[in-house]
Formats: C-alpha cells, sequence, structure tokens
C-alpha cells in the first residue's frame, strides 16, 4: 500500500509542466476554439513526439519509450489538466493504440502505430448512429462485401469528434444483417478522404466542430481495413471503450480548474471554502478510483468495471465543481475565450460551460458507467 | 518498465488480520435480526483482537475496523480509541483490556452532552482534559432504535480537540465498514425481493444508486487506506523531524480530513439508497439495516465534520499564475499546522 508517484514521476510532471507553460499560449483553452487553436495543438504535438512523450508508455517497438502506466498516468493529468492539447491525438496513444496492438494484423500495427508515435495520423471514432447512442449494437451503417473482398460502406454516423481534422476513422459497422444484434458487426480502419466521406459540421455551444455528421454513400475500402476478425467488431469495440474511459484524466483538469475559479473569484471564494473543500474530498476519490483502475490494469493487462467506477466518480467531481464555478463567478463563467473580459482568459468557461455538462454522456453515458458497476462490481443482474 | 507505480496490494500482516477479523464478524456478530442494544461478550471479543491497542499502526487499525464493522458497532469504537489516547494514566487502557466498557466525551459546549454507550460504560473518559468523568454507566438517552448512548452533564465548554486526525482516520474507516454492511444487505435484499415478477435488483432504477453507493463505498476504503499509510509514516519519520515538517510531506492529516468528509457523503449517500432499496423492511430491527445507518448517524453527526473543513480551508494555497495551480487534489494543500 502506497499510493504516491515515485520521485522520477514528480520529475517527469515538473518537466511536463514547464513544457506547457512555455508553449501553450495564454488563450490556450482546448482545440475546440477555431483554426488556431488546432494549429497550436498540432506544433505541440509535434513538440511532443519529438521528445518522445507522445507515445512514452509505448513499446519501444512501436515507437515507444517503455514507459509505465504509472508514467502515463502523470502524463494524462497534466495534459488533461492542461485543456488536452494534443487535441485528437489523445485517442491514438490512448486507445487506438493499445487495441491495435492487440488486434492488429502485423501489417497494421507496422503501418500505424508508427504514425500515432510521430503524431502524424490524426484519427476519429465512427460508433454513435441517429438511431444508435447508447444502444450501440442497434447500429444500421452498412460494409457489404465487395467482389474484390473489400467492402462497400454505407451510412450514417453521428456527433463525431475530430472527423474534420482527421485523416482516419475507426468505424464499426455491420457486416453480417442477418446475424443478432451484437453479432454481425466489424471494425474498419478507413481513409476520412476516401470518395463517398461527407463530413458536416453540427453546430453546437460546446465548441467549434466539435460535432459532426458523417455520411457513408458507396464508400470503397479494401479487405485490409477490416482490424480482428470479420464479424467479431463488437469485441474489438468493447475493448476500446474501456481504454477511452481510463485515458481520461478528467479529475486533474477539474481540480486545477478550481484553483483558477479560486483565484478568480478572490475574496469572494472565503465563503465558499466549506464546500469546495467537501468537494476536493470527493476529488481525491476520483483520483484513487483512477489509480485503482491504473493498478488493475497494470496487474491483468485488462480494464475492468473499475474504469467505469473510475469515469462516474469523474463525472460526479466533475458537474459538482462546474456549479461551484456557476455559483462563485455567476454568469460570468459563460464568457468565452478571445472575449477580453472572460475570467482566467476564458478557461472557467471552456470547463463548466462546455466540458462539464456533456461528461455524463461521453465514453458511454453515465447510465452505462453505473449499469456496468452495478452488474460486474456488485454482481446484480442484467437489466431488462 | 521505466517507473515504478503505486501500490494497492495490503501487506500480508494486514490480509491476514482482515481475513481473521472477517471471520470473527461472520461467526459472532449478527448480521440481521439481533435487537440486543449491546452484548458485553462480543465487545470483550472485539478488545481482545487487539485493534484498539495503542501499539498498532494506523493501517492495520483501519483494515481491521472496516472489517469489524461490516455488521455493526459492537460498543464504542471510536469513544474507546480516543478515551485511550486522552487518559495518561493508563487507567482506561487497562479497565479496557480487562474487559469493561470504556467510552469517551468528545469536545463540546457546557450542558448536556451526548456520550456513545454511555449507559452501558464501566469508565468514561474526557477527551479533552484526559480526565476520568465516571467510573458508572450514566444516564440513557432515549432512542427509537436499542443504542445504549449517555448523558453526561459537562460543566463549562470544551472545544479543543487534540484527537482530530486520529477522529478523522479512525471514524472514516468505522463508517467505511458500515456502509460495507448497509450495501452488502441492500444487494442481499434486491437479489431476494420479487416484484412485478422479477428481481428488485433487476430494475435500473434500484441498481444506479447502488451503483453510486459501490463508487462511494469503494472510494472512501481508498482513501481510508491511504491516510493510514501516511499517518503511519508520518509516525515513523517525526523520530527524527518536527511534525510541521513531516504533515507538509506526508500530508497524514490533510488526507484524514479529506477521507473523513469522503465518509459524511457516504453516509448520507448510502443511508438514503440502501433505506430506499429496502422499503419499509429497512426500518425494521429484523432487517439489520438500521444498526448500520444509525451507526453511521451516530458517527456523522457527533464527529467533528466542522473541524474537518475548517482544517481543510486554512490549509489550502491560493495562487494567482495561470499554470501554477496543480492538478492534483493534495497540491490543492499545505499540509501545515496553522
Amino acid at each position: 500500500m502506497h499510493l504516491d508517484f515515485s520521485p522520477q514521476q514528480h520529475d517527469l510532471r515538473r518537466e511536463l509542466r514547464e513544457f506547457l507553460d512555455v508553449n501553450l499560449s495564454a488563450s490556450w483553452v482546448g482545440v475546440w476554439q477555431g483554426p488556431e487553436a488546432q494549429a497550436q495543438s498540432d506544433r505541440v504535438v509535434s513538440l511532443m513526439a519529438d521528445r518522445g512523450w507522445l507515445t512514452y508508455c509505448w513499446p519501444e517497438e512501436y515507437g515507444g519509450s517503455g514507459g509505465s502506466i504509472w508514467d502515463q498516468q502523470v502524463i494524462q493529468e497534466e495534459l488533461f489538466a492542461h485543456h488536452e492539447p494534443r487535441g485528437s491525438q489523445y485517442m491514438g496513444v490512448n486507445w487506438l493504440g493499445p487495441v491495435l496492438m492487440q488486434f492488429g494484423s502485423e501489417e497494421q500495427r507496422a503501418r500505424f502505430l508508427p504514425e500515432i508515435s510521430r503524431g502524424a495520423a490524426y484519427w476519429c471514432q465512427l460508433f454513435s448512429e441517429p438511431e444508435a447512442g447508447s444502444d450501440l449494437a442497434s447500429l444500421r451503417t452498412a460494409a457489404t462485401r465487395a467482389a474484390d473482398g473489400g467492402f462497400v460502406i454505407n451510412g450514417d454516423k453521428v456527433w463525431t469528434s475530430y472527423a474534420n481534422s482527421a485523416t482516419h476513422g475507426f468505424l464499426l459497422a455491420r457486416t453480417d444483417p442477418q446475424a443478432e444484434k451484437h453479432r454481425g458487426l466489424s471494425v474498419l480502419l478507413i481513409e476520412m478522404d476516401t470518395p463517398g466521406i461527407e463530413i458536416r459540421e453540427i453546430p453546437s455551444t460546446i465548441g467549434w466542430h466539435r460535432l459532426h455528421s458523417v455520411r457513408f454513400t458507396d464508400v470503397r475500402v479494401p479487405a485490409s481495413c477490416l482490424l480482428g476478425t470479420l464479424h467479431h467488431g463488437w469485441d474489438v469495440a468493447m475493448a476500446a471503450l474501456p481504454y477511452e474511459r481510463v485515458g481520461n484524466a478528467r479529475y486533474a483538469r477539474t481540480t486545477r480548474m478550481l484553483a483558477v475559479a479560486d483565484a478568480v473569484a478572490g475574496d469572494q471564494a472565503g465563503a465558499a471554502d466549506d464546500r469546495v473543500v467537501d468537494t476536493l474530498a470527493l476529488g481525491r476519490m476520483a483520483e484513487l478510483l483512477n489509480y485503482r483502475a491504473a493498478a488493475v490494469r497494470e496487474s491483468t493487462g485488462l480494464v475492468g468495471w473499475e474504469a467505469s467506477a473510475a469515469f462516474a466518480a469523474n463525472a460526479l467531481y466533475e458537474q459538482e465543481s462546474a456549479a461551484l464555478i456557476e455559483r462563485d463567478v455567476g454568469f460570468m463563467a459563460y464568457v468565452a475565450s478571445g472575449d477580453p473580459n472572460a475570467p482566467a482568459d476564458g478557461e472557467l468557461e471552456s470547463f463548466a460551460v462546455r466540458q462539464a455538462p456533456t461528461v455524463t454522456i461521453q465514453a458511454g453515458s453515465y447510465q452505462v458507467q453505473l449499469s456496468i458497476v452495478g452488474q460486474r462490481g456488485l454482481g446484480l443482474p442484467r437489466a431488462t | 518498465m521505466k517507473g515504478e507505480g503505486m501500490r494497492f496490494d495490503l501487506p500480508d500482516t494486514a490480509e491476514q488480520l482482515r481475513s481473521e477479523v472477517a471471520r470473527w464478524v461472520d461467526r459472532r456478530v449478527p448480521a440481521r435480526g439481533s435487537t440486543a442494544a449491546f452484548s458485553p461478550d462480543i465487545w470483550r471479543e472485539f478488545v481482545h483482537i487487539g485493534l484498539l491497542d495503542p501499539s498498532v499502526d494506523e493501517l492495520h487499525r483501519c483494515v481491521g475496523l472496516v472489517e469489524a464493522c461490516r455488521h455493526g458497532m459492537c460498543g464504542p469504537v471510536l469513544e474507546a480509541r480516543l478515551g485511550l489516547l486522552a487518559d495518561p494514566s493508563g487507567t482506561a487502557e487497562r479497565e479496557l483490556a480487562d474487559g469493561r466498557v470504556v467510552t469517551s466525551v468528545a469536545p463540546s459546549p457546557a450542558g448536556a452532552t451526548l456520550v456513545g454507550w454511555g449507559s452501558v460504560a464501566d469508565l468514561v473518559v474526557d477527551q479533552p482534559s484526559g480526565a476520568i468523568v465516571s467510573r458508572e454507566p450514566l444516564p440513557a438517552v432515549r432512542m427509537a432504535q436499542p443504542m445504549p448512548h449517555g448523558w453526561y452533564r459537562r460543566g463549562a465548554a470544551a472545544t479543543a480537540d487534540p484527537f482530530d486526525r486520529e477522529r478523522w482516520l479512525t471514524g472514516a474507516a468505522i463508517i467505511a465498514g458500515l456502509a460495507q454492511g448497509a450495501l452488502a444487505l441492500a444487494v442481499q435484499h434486491t437479489a431476494d425481493r420479487r416484484q412485478f415478477g422479477r428481481q428488485l435488483a433487476s430494475f435500473q432504477a434500484v441498481q444506479f444508486p447502488l451503483a453510486e453507493c459501490k463508487i462511494l463505498v469503494d472510494g472512501l476504503y481508498l482513501m481510508v487506506l491511504d491516510a493510514a499509510d501516511r499517518a503511519d509514516r508520518g509516525t515513523q519519520d517525526r523520530v527524527t523531524q518536527d511534525r510541521v515538517t513531516q504533515d507538509r510531506v506526508t500530508q497524514d492529516r490533510v488526507t484524514s480530513a479529506l477521507a473523513w468528509l469522503a465518509a459524511v457523503r457516504c453516509a448520507e449517500a448510502t443511508t438514503r439508497a440502501c433505506h430506499q432499496a429496502f422499503g419499509a423492511l429497512g426500518f425494521c430491527l429484523e432487517a439489520g439495516l438500521v444498526q448500520l445507518t444509525w451507526g453511521m448517524a451516530w458517527l456523522r453527526l457527533t464527529s467533528a465534520t466542522p473541524a474537518a473543513r475548517s482544517y481543510l480551508a486554512a490549509h489550502r494555497q491560493r495562487q494567482d499564475h495561470r499554470s501554477a495551480p496543480g492538478c492534483l487534489v493534495l497540491e490543492a494543500f499545505d499540509g501545515n499546522d496553522p
């Protein structure tokens, strides 16, 4: 029992903070602020790749440095706390890479993993559909076998983040329409500039090009796009989602935002201290639950229900903190980056208005996380 | 692998202790159906396990207390612990070792003060002063549920708490055990009880609050173990370093206060969710739930929550520089004494 980072990890954290202090502008509040933010993200990703930090914890054979899960935890915490300057690259590092290592062919691993490690590939996840959200297995996008062995894709995906900048897509599609719901699905690794793919931004309050719809009309892809076994894509997707949950150090950003809000609110915050410390106690709980999920992954090689417990705790902490910020800062919390009067250059707006309200609908809804905890953590029966 | 990581595994000795206490609880402490207010025999057996022994380190004590309280508190667990710390004469320790019921009075304003298990006590210690204030049972408190608490009339106010860290940590460990027990009872009840032709547990409206409790209960357990480990490291290192320096390093008081606040949150949520899952049966003594939820209420409502909040608020660090605020909760506190 020892729940501290090592001195080397403290050093890594310090280095990261210095790096981010130098390389992020004062107006940086995340990639979803406009084209300039995307360009800034690209620069930071390139510098991180040069330092070997982008895939620091991958095996060396795939372009990593062999860092431990705990080194990765430090990196995730610092980057997420600073509004994830990697943008979509975090997906490549945190869950696409591990899933490719687990399910990819030699050819796929040789092709995609070094690209991710160099920061040269941008991925998007193509799961949700207009009629398939939490009930993901009811998706309809069809990938029909073509005469040449490849696939022809038709259908619609929705709520896709990063589709505008993605070079590749991680697509879950139905390859056997006769099979029952969870069977007959496959994962295809596609290039997003393939003819027949139409991307449209869905304007929202949560960020520039944050959400998109993606239409596939007779999109032809080769057989080599298939990841894993044909018709067994559900297993691949279910392996990917927990990595996504355990890879989001959302609690780190929340804790930092509470401190930023405290500085903004100044003397007014004194009266709020009682509630803030109760919330920080919840934050410490979220931290430890995330560390437990990392420890489970380290010891078993798998991401279990503990990742869902951690993600749900992150959500509780994030939304309680956002409510505190609204209470202390008022409607000024809604003034965004770019406005000269925005509190903390818009950091609070990005957190409390754009991020926190959506935490309970990301990486599986909050209710999905609770179902997983209830059924796998408590042994409750499957709900009907 | 480059960096070594955190270790969640308990030392072998703590695992053995946990198993032994678990076996004792399952064998001797009824999980449900007991209407007795207090069993001197079970209290004596609990004391002889040694969890209240001042020489036991906090990690082992907390691991044991969590297990020991899964079926309810068998006596003044927190009060005896603090009474032993307060009494400089060693009388309380000797009386306890002889199987007597030792309890203590928490800091409080002047006037009538509630004392846990005071009406069955053989010895009552005043926590702030360490004085022995009674050698006989105190007048019983009238309550709907048989809890043998007693009344003590304090002459002058005594509000300084010399054992805040121990109160927060021990109290959090006990609540972790009580909450685990309450959740286990509720899960079992929802598996056994059928409505609309199916198990209660198969309804999402029942599952979700129980899953939220599971998250809080697990999280609290981790916080207790972490705070206990830091307290032990602080105790060891204070041999060569002053307390202020070491508090800054191990943050044992900060983590204990945070664990206490988390315990209060966990107790409130678990009480609410488990009683809702149980329905009317949950308020009947035969179900065993009220013994746990009233135990949590006793701790969360009589222990020093305002003091924990004040301590943490006084130790929060404020930084104005954009990139300066850390992203870890313990970075938000300096850990120094005021």
